[in-house]
């Protein structure tokens, strides 16, 4: 188990004061004089060999993401825009970071800016955390006042702007090139990439667009060093990371663990297990609920790391641990995320628009066993047909869970067709 | 709506109210068409997103401004190459600038004899101490504790400076380490 | 030059362009039904995806620049298997309206489902309808059958530059939408051809016939003086609708709505056979004899110079060079085809040609850096020559400034002034735009009708010319090739009229001393082909012979009426405002005893006993060359030649006022169409209120 004293969001449960002081108590706006003085180079390999993976579902590798900015190539201003729009069912951990450590989110803004060159940064936060923006707002307000943003941020020779945005319920504004949109005053419908926003992002000027958590955890790699940050989690998966773990498990909770944990002991060690004992356990969706589900005994062996669930055809997503247990419909659960997936298409691209309407309507039927047995292999094509071919991963994240129902639980399909068909005929 | 741990929640205007049950869920309607002050938050008390029972984890926190000392100067591009031993600043890493109240805790205690090497080549399993996990296995190994029977014979001074030396102060008591210790010497003792 | 591999095939394509148009080069077709060359990239139908190396999932073709040693593959089991599987989500909320769509049979989505569609539906749910939406007078729309391509968004917002329309809610509920009102541009006809689906339709040809059904003329539009390349499509003798012809230096390939849903006014009120107003003063139907008799009786009596002829804007240039020679013949030299007054070629023989053409082209918009309109409304007089100019300005390339009316045209311009005045300031090179003048490269200016067609019209055009001197758009001081000068017509047959030189001859009279001498019967008779524009209560006692096509204002007036053809119902010659000489063809036949207009002059001139030199419309237009070798050069632009035109004198004060009322009728074949009477109750009112065009 991770150990408190490698723990990086040391007031995740909001117990000390969230404020400036508290922060600096906890060793927050520390050294960044010292970090800004490494260099816009130096930072961002630093980054690149600490293999951090971003925090916000996809896992793209944040050193990368940021050399794309730097050196520049023009004269154009650059943007950091944080994805503060957290919506992904069952994920929970930016709000805390929001409203219990908002100043380790800011001094991670401030030296993400100075690495990549950038002088403003936009925060943009999901519109139904009202008291996680006011406590930002309060947070960025108090930087300032401390001299702390602006000119010479963080004690550094760099001038840093932050924005804070508040988004107005969009899951899809989640998306990074919609969240641009968005944030430019438009509709929120994702981008083409490319161009990437690298290239043509906000305003169309170079930008990235990171995680709350990845922007977060920079400081602290560079205080604490690679080496420490690498001794957690598997090549390639390094690094501590909140789980939220929910559902069926007797203490559901937020918690910063060790990348690579066992699945098993993260749930057993963290959330006081699985309701009604391990063996009660029907399915884990393991990375918010995007991604396929898994089940029993899948979820005793895997690791929960980038790798390990993508061995297991699944993925880490933004490592929400949904837990289901035996008492769960796991078929009415998909088909409640088919229909979540319907109602957030943007409808924009056809595949997305047509077909997350056609898979929730099989699912709903699916539910009562009101469909044919090779429909179940017409709605495993549908999938098919939407993964891959829309602009943005909404489609996939459409598809993956009717994916990993019917990859699981094809039988349970089958036992309510009959079921239903027995019934019909009585 | 971002609080899936504290499931069942609903949101009123601004205002989050998690862990509802029917009971309260009722009860938080009544106060509200009554105008009375309502509790807004976690209806079951609880910190964010901690536990229910209480937080199980960061209730362990070093007392000190900066989690460690400074690692700047060590990530250098051999980095990858280097092993670390410990996961703890090593205090011979004098640019770092190290807070005043971490050099109180270096302080504190005195360091336990250590080995050079695990005795006849093959170190116990400390693992088998309930809360030493392998990183602080890992640490206990560099400062030369290989056995049951080192940290069985720890005194008070010792488990504070191995506290304060791995980081995690206060837990080698209240985890009893040297209580676990001693019985698995014990057993070690018994089976060998 | 990156070169890249389709389907196995190594290509060399030019930088800069997409995948998509890399295929298409290669010879490899890729459906497609959101991407449209004049619109921004969507990328969002998914119908245009192929595999690409090294790209982990297939890519949108048309969103993809190309890039060196790209691998791409448009012919794979994954890309078909994506396709179709695009296809069907396509038409699992199509409806299967084939059969009752105008659409059916030039459907992109009909021709691709061919390809790419299952011959059954697995999809068993209920399909979605959607409600109809207001678009005006011409497009009708059938919204279920929408596939969200927002081709229609992209055309509204970019190329017409009305934000009417939108796509509104998420998901399956995204519509596209308007503003519950119809769409405010003069070009939303447009809208229906860049509809791949059949949601947005023409309301005028609703239900009218089947595509294959359609005889198909080639021909140019006279509606307003673009000479837009348009396509007849007939059925028997009733023309149903004109569709745009590609023409890069004309119109591209948008069309005006006048242009296309005027005709129905192409079948109301037309004069279908001669009329001769008898002694009590009605008009009679009566035989080309009879009406030639009567003329011949008036004509011989009356001497040279107390006959006078006068064309129209429709009138082409066979018409108006046979009567222009008849008149002659018969010693009369009061001749004029500038029925508004316009002060242009006023000089003896008709000046320099580029005193009155659109010197620069329509094409050269696009190379302009600033420009300056004075006395005009071209987003109503010349909607096509706006939408380029829209077009230029939305690159942030050209800065725009205005003289005169101050309507909304879409983009953004600078308002200098009402009047002369402000040209004057210019001239003497004060404010700010002279600075963004004096710095151009490409300056030009745009000079309409509304400057021109008043008493000091003269003045104006030699102030303006002067302006274009001093700023180099024109003559010494411009770039090489470069000529800047551009005067704006808005009457399909004018241009060809001042090149033939269908003006006072020596000592001949213009419009005003023509309207002077029928008021004061100095002028006993008077020949008006097609013109219904002028002052009818001017002409006095005259005797009005009017030949035409429509029984409007110079009919109603006229002794004896000649029925001519409309400019679908002869091959004719039109000179379009930049002088490109264009010939229009018969798609349809004139009705009744009506007859092409230069067989109607050149049988008149052999009742007269003056028979004009030619017995065939190749003889007729070998004089039309000899008398301006521009009519030999079919569709082919050329500046004019400089020199000094316009007349030094006193300036008045009185604003510019734009010639067009009314964009919707305007002529007399849009004054009798119903769609057109339509179009104007709805936009007409409210576009004067809203920019005060004519306050």
């Amino acid at each position: 188990m991770l150990q408190d004293k490698d723990r990086i969001f040391t007031n995740l449960y909001g117990q000390d004061d969230w404020g400036l002081e508290g922060a600096r108590r906890r060793g927050v706006w520390s050294e960044i004089p010292t970090m800004i003085a490494l260099g816009h180079e130096k930072i961002i390999d630093l980054m690149k060999q600490s293999d951090l993976r971003g925090r916000g579902g996809a896992g793209f590798p944040t050193g990368m993401k940021w050399s794309f900015m730097w050196p520049k190539r023009d004269e154009r201003p650059r943007y950091l825009v944080v994805n503060a729009d957290e919506s992904e069912p069952g994920s929970c951990k930016d709000r805390e970071i929001l409203r219990n450590d908002p100043h380790r989110l800011l001094e991670g803004i401030v030296v993400a800016c100075f690495a990549m060159g950038a002088n403003a940064s936009y925060i943009y936060v999901r519109g139904e955390y009202y008291s996680e923006a006011s406590n930002l707002q309060k947070a960025i307000d108090q930087a300032y006042e401390a001299g702390l943003l602006g000119k010479n941020a963080g004690g550094g020779d760099w001038h840093c702007d932050i924005y804070l945005h508040r988004g107005a319920g969009a899951y899809i504004c989640g998306e990074e090139t919609a969240l641009l949109e968005s944030l430019e005053g438009k509709k929120g419908q994702p981008r083409l990439k490319p161009p990437f926003p690298a290239a043509a992002g906000l305003y169309g000027c170079p930008t990235t667009i990171n995680n709350v958590e990845t922007i977060a955890v920079v400081p602290e790699i560079l205080r604490r060093g690679i080496s420490w940050w690498k001794q957690f989690g598997r090549p390639r998966n390094h690094g501590t990371k909140i789980f939220s773990i929910s559902g069926h498990v007797e203490k559901p909770c937020n918690v910063e663990e060790a990348m690579s944990i066992p699945l098993r002991e993260l749930i057993e060690k963290h959330a006081g297990g699985v309701r009604g004992g391990w063996e009660n356990l029907l399915a884990i969706i393991p990375g918010g609920s995007s991604v396929p589900c898994l089940p029993l005994e899948i979820c005793g062996e895997v690791l929960m790391d980038f790798d390990g669930l993508r061995e297991a055809q699944s993925g880490l997503g933004t490592a929400a641990v949904i837990v289901m247990d035996r008492s769960t419909d796991i078929v009415e659960a998909i088909a409640r995320l088919s229909h979540f997936y319907m109602h957030e298409s943007c409808g924009q691209c056809t595949p997305c628009r047509e077909g997350t309407g056609w898979m929730y309507r099989v699912m709903t039927r699916m539910v009562r066993g009101e469909a044919e047995k090779r429909e179940i292999d017409l709605l495993l094509d549908v999938t098919h047909q939407v993964e891959g071919h829309t602009i943005c991963a909404l489609g996939d994240a459409a598809a993956w869970p009717i994916q990993g129902l019917i990859r699981h639980f094809r039988p349970e399909l089958e036992r309510r067709i009959e079921a239903y068909r027995a019934r019909a005929a009585a | 709506m971002g609080a899936c741990c504290n499931a069942p929640m609903l949101q009123i205007n601004d205002d989050y109210f998690e862990d509802l049950t029917p009971e309260t869920m009722e009860k938080l309607l009544q106060e509200l068409r009554e105008g009375r002050e309502v509790k807004v938050g976690s209806q079951v008390g609880r910190f964010a997103s901690a536990r229910a029972d209480g937080p199980h984890t960061l209730t362990d926190l070093p007392d000190r401004a900066s989690p460690s000392g400074i690692l700047l100067s060590d990530s250098s591009d051999d980095e990858e190459e280097e092993e670390a031993p410990t996961p703890q600043a090593a205090p011979s890493k004098p640019e770092a600038p190290k807070p005043e109240v971490r050099e109180a805790d270096t302080a504190a205690g005195s360091r336990p004899a250590g080995l050079a090497a695990p005795r006849d080549g093959k170190a116990d399993n400390l693992k088998k101490i309930k809360g030493l996990g392998p990183k602080a296995e890992e640490g206990l190994n560099a400062l030369g504790v290989f056995h049951f029977d080192q940290i069985a014979a720890w005194s008070a001074a010792e488990v504070d400076w191995v506290g304060s030396e791995l980081g995690f102060s206060g837990r080698i008591e209240r985890e009893d380490w040297v209580g676990q210790a001693k019985a698995l010497a014990a057993e070690e003792g018994k089976s060998a | 030059m990156p070169k890249l591999t389709i389907d196995g095939r190594e290509i060399e394509v030019p930088a800069g362009i997409t995948v998509l148009q890399a295929c298409e080069l290669a010879g490899a077709e890729i459906p497609r039904f959101c991407y449209h060359e004049r619109l921004s990239v969507a990328g969002n139908c998914r119908m245009c995806l192929v595999e690409m190396e090294r790209a982990p999932k297939p890519i949108a073709s048309c969103a993809m620049p190309v890039g060196e040693g790209m691998v791409i593959k448009t012919d794979t089991p994954v890309v078909q298997k994506a396709r179709q599987g695009t296809m069907e989500f396509l038409l699992i909320n199509h409806p299967l309206d084939c059969p009752i769509c105008d659409q059916g049979g030039e459907c992109d989505l009909q021709d691709q489902a061919m390809a790419y569609g299952f011959d059954r539906s697995r999809y068993s749910e209920n399909k979605r309808a959607v409600a109809e939406k207001e678009m005006g007078p011409i497009v009708k729309t059938v919204m279920t059958r929408c596939i969200q391509c927002t081709r229609c968004v992209r055309f509204a917002t970019e190329v017409a530059g009305v934000e009417d329309i939108g796509l509104v809610n998420r998901g399956e509920h995204a519509e596209i939408t308007t503003l519950e009102r119809a769409v405010n541009s003069e070009l939303s006809g447009n809208l229906i051809d860049v509809c791949p689906v059949g949601a947005l339709t023409a309301r005028p040809y609703a239900f009218n016939a089947r595509p294959w059904e359609l005889r198909k003329t080639n021909s140019v539009d006279v509606m307003d003086a673009v000479g837009s390349n348009i396509r007849i499509d007939a059925r028997g003798r009733d023309i149903l609708r004109i569709l745009p012809r590609l023409h890069e230096g004309v119109n591209e390939e948008w069309l005006a709505d006048k242009s296309r849903y005027a005709i129905d006014g192409l079948k109301k009120a037309r004069l279908d056979q001669p009329y001769v107003r008898n002694a009590e003063g009605k008009l009679q139907p009566a035989s080309w004899s009879e009406a030639f008799e009567v003329i011949a009786h008036k004509m011989t009596a009356a001497s040279g110079n107390e006959m006078a002829a006068l064309a129209g804007d429709l009138a082409d240039a066979e018409a108006m060079m046979a009567l222009k020679l008849l008149m002659q013949a018969m010693g009369s030299s009061h001749l004029d085809c500038r029925q508004d007054g316009a002060k242009l070629a006023g000089e003896p023989g008709g000046g320099p040609e580029a005193g009155f053409l659109f010197n620069s082209g329509i094409a050269g918009i696009e190379e302009a850096d600033a420009v300056l309109i004075i006395g005009s409304n071209p987003r109503w007089e010349a909607p096509l020559v706006n939408a380029r100019l829209r077009k230029r300005s939305l690159t942030g390339r050209l800065k725009v400034a205005m003289i005169g009316p101050h309507p909304d045209l879409t983009y953004v311009y600078e308002h200098l002034g009402n009047g002369p005045a402000a040209l004057e300031a210019l001239a003497a090179g004060k404010g700010d735009f002279s600075e963004a003048l004096g710095a151009a490269e490409r300056p030009m200016l745009i000079l309409g009708q509304g400057a021109l067609a008043r008493a000091d019209g003269a003045a104006v055009l030699h102030l303006a010319r002067q302006v274009a001197e001093r700023y180099g758009m024109a003559g010494e001081g411009a770039p090489e090739g470069w000529n800047g000068f551009n005067v704006l017509h808005s009457a399909g047959g004018r241009v060809a009229g001042l090149l033939l030189g269908f003006l006072p001859q020596a000592d001949g009279k213009d419009l005003e001393g023509i309207l002077a001498g029928c008021e004061s019967g100095e002028i006993k008779l008077i020949y008006l082909l097609g013109a219904d524009e002028i002052d009818m209560t001017r002409l006095g006692k005259a005797f009005v012979i009017y030949q035409g096509h429509h029984g409007d204002a110079g009919a109603r007036r006229a002794d004896v009426i000649l029925p001519g053809a409309a400019y679908t119902e002869k091959n004719a010659t039109y000179a379009n405002t930049e002088g490109r000489v264009q010939l229009a063809r018969l798609a349809v036949f004139p009705p009744g005893d009506a007859r092409e207009d230069w067989t109607i002059v050149r049988a008149l001139s052999a009742r007269l006993n003056q028979p004009l030199p030619f017995d065939n419309l190749g003889g007729l237009r070998r004089l039309l060359i000899e008398s301006n070798p521009r009519f030999g050069q079919v569709d082919r632009q050329v500046a004019g030649a400089w020199g000094a035109f316009g007349t030094a004198g006193p300036l008045e004060g009185s604003p510019f006022l734009s010639p067009m009322e009314d964009y919707y009728r305007t002529d007399p074949i849009s004054r009798a169409s119903a769609t057109m009477a339509d179009c104007s109750a709805a936009f007409v009112g409210d576009q004067e209120e809203a920019t005060g065009t004519h306050g």
